[in-house]
């Protein structure tokens, strides 16, 4: 049996050292295409400005400076995907077309600004949406900490489930509300 | 092993759903030497450790309307599958009240409510119950093992304790705590919501249909959905029609029909069956088919600890806090609630704290993750005429038959009931040092009940004491459409118990050659 997914914690910076080295190589090759080239190689819909927008609106949806742009990069393919539908991209293009000029480039807090005013938007959700799966990446899981199905492993029964060590002194001790 | 049955052979029980309902009353009537055919709108899922995608593979996403309270995008999420609901389910495994057996005379009159007692009593149905959780393996009954401690259950537990509360415990799972009828011990994957892999949770696919199938008197039909119940000239059930999976048109016959399609479905089914001489919709003379459509009152806490959780850990609904479950009006409301713990996975967290955070600040919950533990409250709603279900005037299904609008509005009295318990739920968290902690109600329904309700009146419900519909003897209802109330339990060990009387009932009748 692999060892428990709980020593994550001392592992964390060293697989998130390695996640993100991966990535990292990975995202450098997208983005070394001209800045006015057509789509980047794996997107269908969008082309490399696009493409970066969409990245800076995810980025700015769920930020994590901890992450590399590749996971997000899943993301933008998932609303390049949804996108053949002519409806949905519309909404996306309208939507996009409201952020102000240096919108990729801006801060957090001034991209949070512009999204905000998109708020009501039918795209919004959509790229809520879109974003969101950023965390059903397993590739982000070390971050964290999440270790993901159980089944390889057989389970949690044989491991640890009960290790609360930080709670404050209490009147009641553990004994009394466990194994009723 | 299966066996085939003819269309034309109407000497067969046809069941509509194979979930809880469905399941267990054709595990239980081929028991009994009588032969079914099954009619399941979906097919064969499997099952993997992956929630998002189980969501997207079980959930039934014909079109549904929505009007009131209810998310228009997603009002209800059940599923259509071999197995139904059953396979999703939590395991929460606990019997309605004595008290809320006889909630109007317990309750009193509730403006703008229909309150109604149950035509049978608490003593009628306690056989039943324990019959049901010694089939379901129910933890903490009969002798059954409690499940294991873990995190994020003891931490609920704790926190209540904090606050006074005593009715609190490892909680009555249908989850095996150890090997039982031939399905095996819970591993603590942490997926329950899911479906269990191993089958240790209790459900119609890993439990009751292959019971039915061993007795050789069982035809499962996959992707068949039901679209009218037929009668004969005397005003009986006399087949059903489905669509089958390849969209051709079938009729099977029947001496006997009963409904185990959902509480939405149940009740659509009947409105889309109407005919000359039943011009309201099937069984419908009381006018009540669709009517007192109730939910259970659902609601989560989520909440940032000092320290790690993992709260994905483990099976994800064990323990109990069962204290507020009493109907105390003091607290300004009727009826009761109870907190089960809730594990919760990285890839669904996203829609948890909030359905709409985003933003730094919302990253920073994320990156919380490890510390988060989590509850949820479900609690008695209360049946009110209005909220039910209609078919749509406009809007077709992919079988050309009207859509179900669901007309769901939260009675103030359900509001007092879910504001006191978050913030109950809140404290019990605070107690313990939490730094942050979310609440909200569901606005996604997830148990659908009350729409056919059961009363010994013909003119005050739709279904007698054993979910036969008054106005056609061979028809039944068989799944929680047949609740008069919702009471604060969730409500599958109770459709479990009432499949279970009403098979014993409806052999009964078989044998006496009444139906």
């Amino acid at each position: 049996m692999p060892s428990p997914p709980l020593a994550f914690s001392a592992r964390r910076r060293l697989l998130l050292t390695g996640v993100a080295g991966a990535l990292a190589g990975s995202l450098d090759l997208t983005f070394k295409l001209p800045a006015a080239a057509a789509s980047p190689p794996d997107l269908v819909v969008y082309d490399a400005p696009a493409a970066r927008t969409l990245l800076a609106v995810c980025r700015t949806l769920f930020p994590h400076d901890a992450l590399g742009d590749a996971p997000y990069m899943e993301c933008v393919r998932a609303i390049d995907t949804a996108a053949a539908d002519a409806g949905y991209r519309a909404r996306i293009d309208a939507a996009l077309a409201r952020l102000p000029a240096g919108f990729d480039a801006a801060d957090q807090a001034a991209r949070e600004r512009a999204l905000s005013a998109l708020r009501d938007t039918p795209a919004f959700g959509a790229l809520r949406g879109a974003a969101g799966k950023l965390y059903r990446n397993p590739a982000v899981w070390p971050h964290f900490d999440y270790p993901g199905p159980s089944l390889a492993f057989g389970g949690w029964v044989d491991r640890k489930m009960l290790d609360l060590d930080w709670l404050p002194a209490q009147t009641l001790q553990l004994s009394e509300v466990t194994s009723s | 092993m299966s066996a085939r049955f003819d269309l034309n052979d109407d000497s067969v029980v046809v069941v509509i759903g194979s979930g809880a309902g469905g399941g267990t009353l054709s595990a239980a009537l081929t028991a009994a030497g009588v032969d079914v055919v099954c009619l399941e709108a979906g097919g064969q899922v499997a099952i993997e450790q992956d929630l998002p995608t189980m969501y997207g593979r079980v959930k039934w996403a014909d079109t549904r309307l929505s009007e009131g309270d209810l998310n228009p995008a997603l009002p209800v999420f059940i599923a259509k599958a071999v197995g139904g609901t059953s396979i999703v389910w939590g395991g929460v495994a606990l019997r309605i009240q004595p008290h809320e057996f006889a909630a109007r005379t317990n309750y009193g009159e509730v403006a703008g409510a229909a309150l109604a007692d149950w035509p049978m009593s608490y003593a009628d149905m306690e056989p039943w119950y324990a019959q049901a959780e010694q089939r379901l393996g129910v933890t903490g009954t009969h002798g059954n093992p409690f499940l294991p401690d873990h995190n994020n259950a003891t931490l609920l537990k704790l926190g209540a304790r904090e606050l006074g509360y005593a009715q609190v415990s490892n909680g009555h799972m249908a989850i095996n705590a150890v090997d039982h009828d031939g399905r095996p011990a819970c591993r603590q994957f942490g997926f329950c919501a899911g479906g269990c892999v191993i089958g240790a949770k209790w459900s119609s696919l890993h439990a009751e249909l292959p019971k039915a199938r061993a007795s050789g008197r069982f035809e499962l039909r996959e992707r068949a959905m039901a679209v009218t119940v037929e009668h004969d000239d005397a005003g009986r059930a006399s087949g059903v029609v489905y669509v089958d999976a390849d969209g051709k048109r079938q009729r099977q016959r029947a001496r006997v029909v009963c409904l185990a399609a959902n509480g939405i479905e149940t009740p659509r089914l009947l409105l889309l069956s109407a005919s000359g001489r039943f011009p309201d919709g099937l069984a419908n003379g009381s006018g009540l088919v669709g009517h007192h459509y109730m939910t259970d009152l659902l609601g989560r806490a989520i909440a940032i600890m000092p320290g790690r959780v993992d709260n994905y850990r483990g099976t994800t609904y064990s323990s109990l806090v069962a204290d507020d479950m009493r109907h105390d009006p003091a607290r300004g409301f009727v009826g009761g609630y109870l907190f089960v713990p809730r594990g919760i996975h990285l890839p669904t967290y996203v829609n948890e704290p909030r359905s709409d955070g985003w933003g730094a600040e919302y990253a920073e919950v994320m990156e919380a993750y490890p510390n988060m533990a989590s509850a949820a409250l479900i609690g008695e709603d209360l049946p009110v005429h209005a909220n039910r279900i209609t078919l749509d005037g406009e809007t077709l299904d992919q079988y050309g038959n009207p859509v179900p609008v669901i007309h769901k509005r939260y009675h103030d009295n359900d509001r007092a009931l879910m504001a006191h318990g978050l913030e109950r739920a809140a404290d019990i968290y605070r107690a313990l040092g939490a730094t942050q902690v979310f609440t909200r109600a569901s606005n996604t329904a997830i148990h659908n009940l009350g729409t056919c309700r059961l009363s010994n009146d013909p003119a005050a419900g739709v279904c007698n004491a054993y979910g036969a519909t008054h106005e056609v003897p061979n028809l039944f209802v068989s799944d929680g459409s047949q609740f008069v109330t919702s009471g604060a339990a969730p409500p599958t060990l109770t459709i479990a118990a009432l499949a279970l009387r009403q098979a014993d009932h409806i052999v009964g009748q078989l044998r006496a050659g009444t139906i």
